[in-house]
This record gives structure tokens, sequence and C-alpha cells, in this order.
């Protein structure tokens, strides 16, 4: 062979079309173990036995016959066995070969097998796919367990995780194309892109049933150039929900309850402190009810408990907060009204009261106290005085309204003054 | 003379006249078909004196049409000229009666041969 | 886009015609393949269409087989043969049975059948043309339908000469679809090198 060719990193073979070796480089001699001496005029598959001499063979024909190059891809992945010394771990314990047929310019009948050794490239090749595996398995794991949603520039949603679907009863077509508003969490402007870690919390339409409680972040880090894809991430929180409602309800009637109340209490004096909000206070108890419960039993006065409470929220704003304060006492806090509004809200109250059907219990009134929070006023005093509202109001005569009229609150006058103007002690005047 | 090209190509009827020698093409009566059965009632009609046959044609093949026109005629020269040119098909061809096998890819040497063979040139 | 007219598109058709009577000749003679094939018919399209071929492939069949050569010379481009996965398991199954003992896999066998295809036709074709090129090493791609685009790598190829048979192997019929894709000036090239074979011919 020309000393070209043994400068060559690949090996060279030139065969006939009985896979005759007519010659023979340097690089074989080193990596096969066999000197031209001993290779020349071999078949070669004698030289090698596991070699696929019937393929061989056929692509050497047809780089003949096409006068253009074939190529074999050995199912061992070499043509011939050379073991590999290795110190790091390998995938292969054989060297791996590329193996290209050409036709030789010069003679017709005669073939040249280059043989390169492509070892490097088929690990690399390994490991990447190794790695694409491994990741493919966690991101189908995430797609399994979190839920997903990712949205177009018009706040759509594109794609969800199996997860979500799952736990929400949507399906891939479905839920294609909805809106994040049309959902229930909100639109796609409300959400901080760029900084965002701040977590909403939202109750999630579903195709059925009762929407689901979530809290929605905003998934940073999946986010290309090219498109103005997002990813948001839903955490359940359903049972959250639950137990929080739990917590602060009534479990008979579903009002607040009482520790809920002196919270919202809390928060309007807040907001009276910050903003100077007004508020107010209605008080109201139902007239007799020992004796509906004597006269009933327990249940029907459950009954009549529950549909107070109903009748109770559909007669105020949404803004109102009802809790039930005791046995048969319910309160309501009226943010932002003065005394007057509250007192005709609970005039209307009462008037609903008595005009409801209750059934078995021909008529069911009610009496109501009504304050409004004076200015610096603490939440027990503005309790004391509803109370006392409510007391009047029972005195004399039940099925009334009660408003406290105190306007103005000072020492001076902390008793009984509920007759209107604020009473200042003035020095006389001289004629 | 009268010669019968029959191929459904147009493209490859007027490649093959083109190639055939000039003094043969312009003094010679040349019809062609684009399927046997024209093959068949070409030569029925205008008895000629040399047919190309193409194999792979719609409604009848040319295998079809040599076979049929042979059943009557074991004289008039029939070249068959196609693309397809696996041995098997050669073979099967020349048992058919045909007087020889053109392979389109070698056309100019296989027909200027074929036409000397036979005598035409 | 550019286009042929009639006359060029008939002398191409029967250029691909013999060459891909070459090919199967070839196959014939080195797999033990034999095949009977109807006269291709062949068109010219644009990028796009030529995607929508590849998915409506993959879509009919769930996947399909892509063995691509790249070629070079006074014409480049990418010749790609496109069977789909049907096809190419029986095609598999029936070149494995003729060609014996050996243990071949199903990608060995695809890409030797492109290659004899492929490299016949090209050579035949570029002859005929009078164009040189060598063409480069096959490769095999499985294209399974997925929902975003599939970029096929030959986005600079913006004229494809679609070349479609029907090739039978032992009673099996394959719908074999080779694609030429190239660039709009060596399409012109291509163009020209057909008037020039049209001139040639007298009337």
């Amino acid at each position: 062979m020309t000393s070209v060719a043994d400068y060559l990193s690949s090996g060279l073979v030139i065969v006939d079309p009985a896979l005759r070796v007519l010659a023979w480089n340097r690089w074989m001699t080193e990596h096969a173990e066999l000197t031209p001496e001993q290779a020349m005029g071999q078949p070669l598959d004698k030289l090698f036995p596991d070699l696929p001499t019937a393929t061989l063979r056929r692509r050497v024909k047809a780089a003949l016959q096409l006068r253009s190059p074939s190529y074999l891809q050995p199912s061992l992945g070499y043509l011939f066995p050379v073991a590999l010394d290795r110190i790091t771990e390998s995938h292969f314990a054989y060297m791996q070969q590329r193996i290209r047929i050409l036709p030789c310019q010069e003679d017709a009948q005669t073939a040249m097998i280059v043989v390169d050794d492509v070892t490097a490239m088929r690990e690399a090749e390994a490991r990447a796919a190794a790695a694409a595996k491994a990741s493919r398995r966690y991101l189908e794991l995430l797609d399994s367990n979190v839920m997903t949603l990712a949205i177009d520039a018009e706040g759509q949603v594109t794609r969800a995780s199996s997860a979500l679907l799952e736990s929400t009863g949507w399906s891939t077509e479905a839920i294609a194309g909805r809106s994040l508003d049309e959902l229930g969490l909100g639109k796609r402007d409300g959400f901080n892109w760029t900084h965002g870690s701040e977590r909403s919390e939202r109750p999630m339409r579903r195709p059925e049933g009762e929407p689901l409680w979530v809290r929605v972040q905003h998934a940073r880090g999946l986010e290309d150039d090219i498109s103005s894809e997002r990813h948001l991430v839903l955490q359940d929180i359903s049972l959250q929900k639950k137990i929080q409602f739990l917590s602060e309800r009534d479990a008979l009637t579903g009002a607040y309850n009482r520790m809920k109340f002196d919270q919202l209490l809390k928060t309007a004096l807040s907001a009276h402190q910050r903003y100077a909000h007004p508020f107010s206070i209605v008080l109201c108890d139902i007239d007799h009810f020992k004796r509906i419960n004597d006269a009933h039993g327990h249940l029907a006065g459950d009954a009549v408990l529950k549909q107070f409470t109903t009748l109770l929220q559909s007669q105020t704003r949404a803004t109102d907060q009802l809790a039930r304060w005791g046995g048969e006492e319910f309160v309501v806090l009226l943010p932002m009204a003065e005394l007057a509004e509250a007192t005709s809200a609970a005039e209307k109250l009462r008037q609903a009261i008595v005009a409801d059907h209750w059934p078995a219990i021909k008529q069911i009134t009610a009496s109501f106290g009504v304050a409004a929070h004076q200015r610096h006023e603490s939440a027990d005093a503005l309790l004391d005085r509803v109370d006392a509202a409510l007391y009047k109001a029972k005195e004399n005569g039940r099925n009334r309204v009660y408003a406290d009229e105190t306007r103005d609150e000072s020492p001076l006058n902390a008793l009984s003054n509920e007759h209107s103007e604020p009473v200042i002690g003035l020095p006389d005047l001289p004629d | 003379m009268k010669m019968l090209v029959v191929d459904d190509s147009r493209m490859a009827r007027r490649i093959l006249i083109g190639m055939l020698p000039e003094p043969l093409r312009e003094g010679a009566d040349i019809h062609q078909g684009v399927n046997g059965e024209e093959a068949i009632s070409l030569w029925r009609e205008h008895r000629p004196d040399l047919i190309f046959l193409d194999l792979t044609m719609p409604v009848m093949s040319g295998f079809d049409a040599l076979v049929a026109i042979r059943e009557q005629d074991q004289n008039t020269p029939i070249l068959v000229v196609s693309a397809d040119i696996q041995a098997r098909a050669v073979e099967k061809v020349m048992a058919g009666g045909a007087n020889g096998f053109i392979d389109k890819s070698k056309l100019e040497a296989q027909l200027h041969d074929n036409l000397q063979r036979l005598g035409f040139v | 886009m550019q286009q042929l007219n009639e006359d060029q598109t008939d002398c191409l058709s029967e250029l691909i015609n013999v060459a891909y009577g070459k090919a199967t000749a070839r196959l014939a003679d080195i797999m033990g393949a034999f095949a009977t094939m109807r006269p291709p018919r062949i068109a010219v399209i644009d990028r796009e269409r030529f995607r929508q071929i590849l998915q409506q492939a993959c879509l009919a069949a769930g996947s399909c087989y892509l063995a691509r050569q790249i070629f070079r010379g006074d014409v480049s481009g990418e010749v790609v043969f496109l069977l789909d996965e049907i096809s190419a398991t029986n095609i598999t199954h029936y070149l494995q049975a003729q060609l014996g003992p050996d243990d071949t896999d199903q990608d060995d066998v695809l890409l030797e059948l492109g290659n004899i295809v492929t490299a016949a036709m090209m050579r035949e074709l570029s002859l005929r043309m009078g164009a040189r090129i060598t063409l480069g090493e096959p490769e095999l791609h499985r294209l399974i339908t997925e929902p975003a685009d599939q970029t096929t790598a030959s986005g600079a190829f913006d004229h494809v000469i679609k070349v479609e048979t029907v090739i039978e192997f032992a009673e099996q019929q394959v719908q074999g679809r080779i694609f030429i894709l190239t660039h709009g000036h060596c399409f012109e090239w291509i163009r020209q090198a057909l008037d020039r074979v049209l001139n040639d011919l007298p009337n």
C-alpha cells in the first residue's frame, strides 16, 4: 500500500468481490493484529470469523455496480473486534467502527473498505440518549404529579399536565383554548411575569362540580424568547380551604362563627384607623326561640336557624358579613355604613322575616339592635352598645329595631345617653 | 417504410424517434400508439415493417401486445424498448418472440446495434 | 417558486422513469429483490407541501422512515426516500428472507435499500443531464407525528421534485416516494439541462 495510506488514522483494505485482501494498511496491521503478509490473499471471512460475510459481499457488489459508496452498519458495532483498554467506564467493550466501501477508481473489480474508529462518538450518543431518557422520565414524573398550565400570549391554555387534567376532570380538548379568566384563575395581565413569585388563591372552575381551590404561581425559567408562552404551577389547597372554612364557620348554619367575627371586627377597626372607614353592627335575636324548640323540637329549631341565616344572607349586601353570635343570636357587620343606612337595613330584615314563610311555625319575628362605630371606639365598647340596643328592642315589645344614636363618645357621656345630640359640657353663657 | 412506435410517454416516443438515424427517420411513415391495444390495431391497419414496443403501459401491456401480434405474425421485427431492464423481464420478452430488447438507459447504442442486426442500417 | 413547462416536465419524467428502472434493476442484482415498478409520476412542489406530505404519511401509518443523502456537484441538494412504517416493515421482511443468514437489522436493510435506489437513480439522472455529482452518506430517520412541527432540517431547499411510484415486491405493493430537494439556482441548472436534452431532439 502507498505510504500515504499508512499515515491515515483509518483502516484501509482493498478487496475483490470475493473479499480477498489485495492491500492492507498500517492501521489495519496495528488494530487487527495481522501483518500484511498474514492478510494478503486471504478472504476476510477467514481472517475474521464473526464477519457478516454475505452482507459485506453484497455491499462490495453494490459499490462496484453503483460506482458509488456503500455503507455497512454492523450489528455488532464493528467489523472485526478490537478490545478497548479503558480506565474509565465505557459503554462498549470493543471499538465501534464505521464502515465505508468505495469503488476503486482505477479498477472496476476492486473496492476499498475504509474503517473508522467512531467509539467516542457512539459513547457520546449513548450518554446523550441516557440523559434524554432520564430527562423524559423526570418530565413524566412531573407531568403526572404536578399540576401545570401553559398559556399563550392571549392568556389561553395551550397545554395542561396530566396531573391537572386528572384532578379537575378537564380533558385536553375541553381545556385547550380556554382563557385563564374563564377558568377562574384571573387574567394573564394580573401576573407579574418578570418577578412573580407571588401566589394567589383561586377557585378553579371545573367542567363538573364545585370549583377546586388552588394556589397559582408563575413557574419561571421555562420561557424562551421566541414564544410568549408562560407556565403556571397550581397547588391543590382544597383541603386547607375546607379546614379554614370549618374553623371559621358555624357548622349548622354556615354563617361565620364568633371567633371569625372577632377577626372581622378587628379588620374593620384597622380599616377605620388607616382610612377612617365607618362601619356599623346589627345584632339580632329570634324572638321566643326557646318556645319554638320546646313546641316543635330541636330539629325544627335547627331548620329555623338555617332558614334564618339564608334569609339574612339574601337580604344583605355582598360585603356585609354575617356571623352566628350565640344560640339564636346573629350579628351583621356592615362596612362603610353609617347609622341611618344600617338602621334601614335592619328594618328591611325585620320585615323580611315577618313576611317569610316558616314551615310548621306560623310566625317568626326578630329583634334588632343597631350601632354605628364611633371614632376611636373600641370593639368592646361598640359591642356593649349594640347589645344594649338589642335589649332595648326586646324590652320595648320585640319585633322591632332599636338604634343606638350616640354620636360622639366623650368620657362625660359614656353612660346611657341614647337620645341623640352629643352632650358637651358648655359653661353657661352670660347674658 | 412504415414504423410503429408504441409508448404511453409522449416524450419517450419523441426521444426514440429522435434517436433514429436520420435517413430512416425522414424516409419513413411513423405511426404512434399509447398502449398495447393501439399497438395491435395500428399493426393490423398499417402492417408496419418495424415495431417498437414499450413494456409498462396502461390498458394493455407491451408484453401482451407482443404475444398477441406474434400469434398471427411471426415475421414482422419487434423490438421491445424499456426502462425495466431486469434479467427476468428480458428473458420473458425474448421468449415471447421479440427480436431484441433495448435498454432505455443505453438507448442510442443499443438502438443502433439492433437496427444494424436487423438490416435497417 | 419556479416551475417546469410541459415539455420540460415530460422530459424529466422520462429521464426519471429510466433512472428508476435502472435502480430497480440494481436492486434485483444486488439484493435479489425483484420489484416491478409502474412509471413514476413526478411533480415540482415547494417546501411547505413537502412537509405536509411527510406529516400525512406519518399520520396515516403512525410513523415513517426517511433515508436521506446529500449530494454535491454541478447540482447540490438532498435526496429523501420516504417509506411509511408498514411498507418499511414489509419490505424489510421480504428482503431479509431474500438475503439470508446474516443478522441484519431493519435499519441497516433500509439504509442499503435507500442507498441503492438513490445512488442508481441519481447516477443515471446526472449522466443523462450531463451533471457530475457525488452522494454523501445515507442517514436513516424515523419520524413520528408529534404536535410540535417537525423540522426536517431541509430549510435551505425550496424546490422539491417529487417522484411517486408504486413498487411491487412479491405481491406487496409499496408506495415509494423519492424527493429530490434542491435550491432555486440548482433547479435553474436542471431546467437548462432539460432544455439541452430537448434541443438535441429533432422536431
